[in-house]
């Protein structure tokens, strides 16, 4: 009877992403329509969606068990997202919003190739080994996710798990395009938060409170309230926490969060969107580690703290609830597996197929290249997902500062920065990358396991900034920036 | 200790939280201000007013 009625709310949910499928598929005739919804997405759209986007089912398991494992050394990851999402709709969305405008960009290497006059094609080809590489392992950690979710939730076993995710996903996904993608989002953004409102509430209460809580905690590790955690204020401490706190220039630059910026109607949907996407990722991220916390007090113990979420739901919610629970954490995989794979899809088709090996295909044709290109992406990552299955939180990571290192600095640079020479953003993408690629490999363990978006991210931007100083920028691209700066205006005074 | 928590650890809360927060409104007042305001250049489309 539980499992049924999990069931039920579980096909009530995928009714209304099939409809919502259906109803952006008018939208995903044409490259415009499938990869940036026509450019017409509302503020409170593009906030949820790109929140959505970047949070994924790291939020939901990976972050609620570090707040289980960590306590309030997990606050050091907060500051870090809060900050990110503020800087990137304060400071990034809106010249970046006027560039793509300008040049009716629809992907982020369309944007870098006309902002540098590149005519070879090297930003396309670069972005797109990049964008693959970190997509397949970005979708089959959240694949990953899946599959635990539907194992914890309804014992059906990790691999069925898997295939059923990668199969709602990719069925709206490719009926729907971004449009479908991005109010999809939408719809799982609002029912995340909700579900990060409740569970630490019932979480805390179900504890005995507050003060019962924190004295439980306490009681299990002193080291559970230290802002420093088990490190201490030492290096291995100060490593740990500015590594939390870099997860959030992810935010600036990665091109599944830019795309939104992009699909925005118009500048205003943008300033209005800032404020709903900092009070949206609040909420998520304080949500999250507090019900960490609570999970603690409750079920010590757990050998994979990443199940917290569904062991606090079936415990501690009548079964409706918890399967409003799973709708959620799928949500959170569904809503960043779709953007990733429609965001992989346009690399293919619109930078590799159509701009770079000038194919003369008709947009409808493309469009449904794009399509297979989609299918064929979540198969190879749903691959890597049945033959090893990893740590999420590490694992999303590893791909969030991958696709962040390459384009986060040079992003930056190219609107904040006249200079920046297409030279200087190439050296930028390549050593970025690979920087964060080798920090994982090479270096990590002997550095207090620091975070790779930190190297990637300062290595990546020396880069860009060196060989932009020895080379000579592009006159008519630095008269247009001045152009587009102006347009935009300033940023606090009224 | 506030609350049963460390005032260390309530205060990394607090900018956690407030610091993003603060400069998101500040941003969102001024736009809103610049947007409201009549006759003036617009900060948000970048086009001015008709005269």
């Amino acid at each position: 009877m539980t499992s049924l009625t999990i069931i039920g709310v579980l096909v009530g949910y995928l009714i209304v992403l099939l409809a919502i499928g259906f109803w952006g598929r008018k939208e995903s005739g044409d490259l415009r329509g499938y990869y940036v919804a026509g450019k017409k997405l509302p503020s409170w759209v593009i906030a949820f969606s790109s929140n959505a986007t970047g949070e994924s089912a790291w939020l939901l398991l990976g972050l609620t068990g570090m707040g289980y494992m960590i306590g309030v050394h997990a606050f050091w990851i907060i500051m870090g997202e809060v900050l990110g999402v503020a800087c990137a709709w304060i400071w990034v969305a809106r010249p970046f919003k006027e560039y793509t405008d300008r040049y009716d960009s629809i992907t982020v290497p369309d944007y870098l190739t006309e902002r540098f006059r590149d005519t070879s094609h090297i930003f396309r080809w670069i972005s797109a080994i990049i964008i693959l590489s970190m997509v397949m392992a970005y979708t089959a950690a959240q694949l990953t996710a899946s599959g635990k979710a539907f194992d914890s939730f309804l014992g059906t076993g990790y691999t069925q798990g898997v295939w059923i995710g990668l199969g709602i996903v990719l069925f709206y996904t490719t009926v729907g395009g971004f449009k479908a993608v991005a109010y999809s989002d939408f719809v799982q953004g609002v029912l995340m938060l909700a579900c990060l409102i409740i569970l630490p509430i019932v979480g805390i209460v179900a504890a005995g409170g507050w003060g019962e809580m924190i004295s439980a905690l306490g009681a299990q590790d002193p080291a559970l309230l230290d802002p420093m955690g088990s490190f201490g204020l030492g290096p291995a401490g100060i490593a740990s926490a500015a590594g939390s706190v870099a997860i959030g220039l992810a935010f600036l630059g990665s091109p599944q969060l830019l795309t939104r910026f992009m699909a925005a109607r118009d500048q205003k949907q943008i300033v209005d969107g800032g404020l709903w996407a900092v009070l949206c990722v609040i909420g998520f991220d304080v949500g999250a580690v507090f019900a960490g916390m609570a999970g603690r007090t409750l079920y010590p113990g757990l050998l994979d703290p990443e199940t917290i979420l569904p062991q606090m739901s079936a415990s501690l919610f009548p079964a409706f609830f918890t399967g409003m629970f799973l709708v959620v954490v799928l949500a959170a995989i569904m809503s960043t597996v779709d953007s990733l794979l429609i965001l992989a899809s346009s690399v293919v088709v619109r930078d590799v197929v159509q701009q770079a090996m000038g194919s003369t295909w008709s947009e409808r044709s493309l469009s449904m290249l794009g399509k297979g290109v989609t299918v064929v992406i979540g198969l190879v990552g749903l691959a890597v997902a049945l033959l090893e299955v990893r740590l999420i939180f590490d694992f999303v990571l590893f791909a969030w500062s991958g696709i962040a290192c390459a384009f986060t600095p040079v992003v930056l640079c190219s609107l904040f920065w006249k200079r920046t020479t297409r030279e200087g953003a190439i050296a930028g993408m390549i050593v970025g990358f690979a920087v964060t690629v080798l920090w994982v490999e090479l270096f990590k363990t002997g550095f207090y396991d620091l975070y790779e978006m930190i190297p990637g991210f300062f290595v990546g931007l020396a880069a860009c900034v060196s060989v932009s100083l020895l080379t000579r920028p592009n006159a008519e691209a630095v008269a247009e920036f001045e152009a587009v700066h102006e347009s935009v205006g300033p940023l606090f005074r009224a | 200790m506030v609350f049963g928590l460390p005032v260390d650890s309530w205060l990394l809360l607090i900018v956690a939280v407030g610091l993003g927060l603060s400069l998101e409104l500040l941003f969102w007042r001024a736009q809103r201000r610049a947007r409201g305001g009549p006759g003036r250049g617009s900060a948000i489309d970048g086009r001015a007013d008709a005269p």
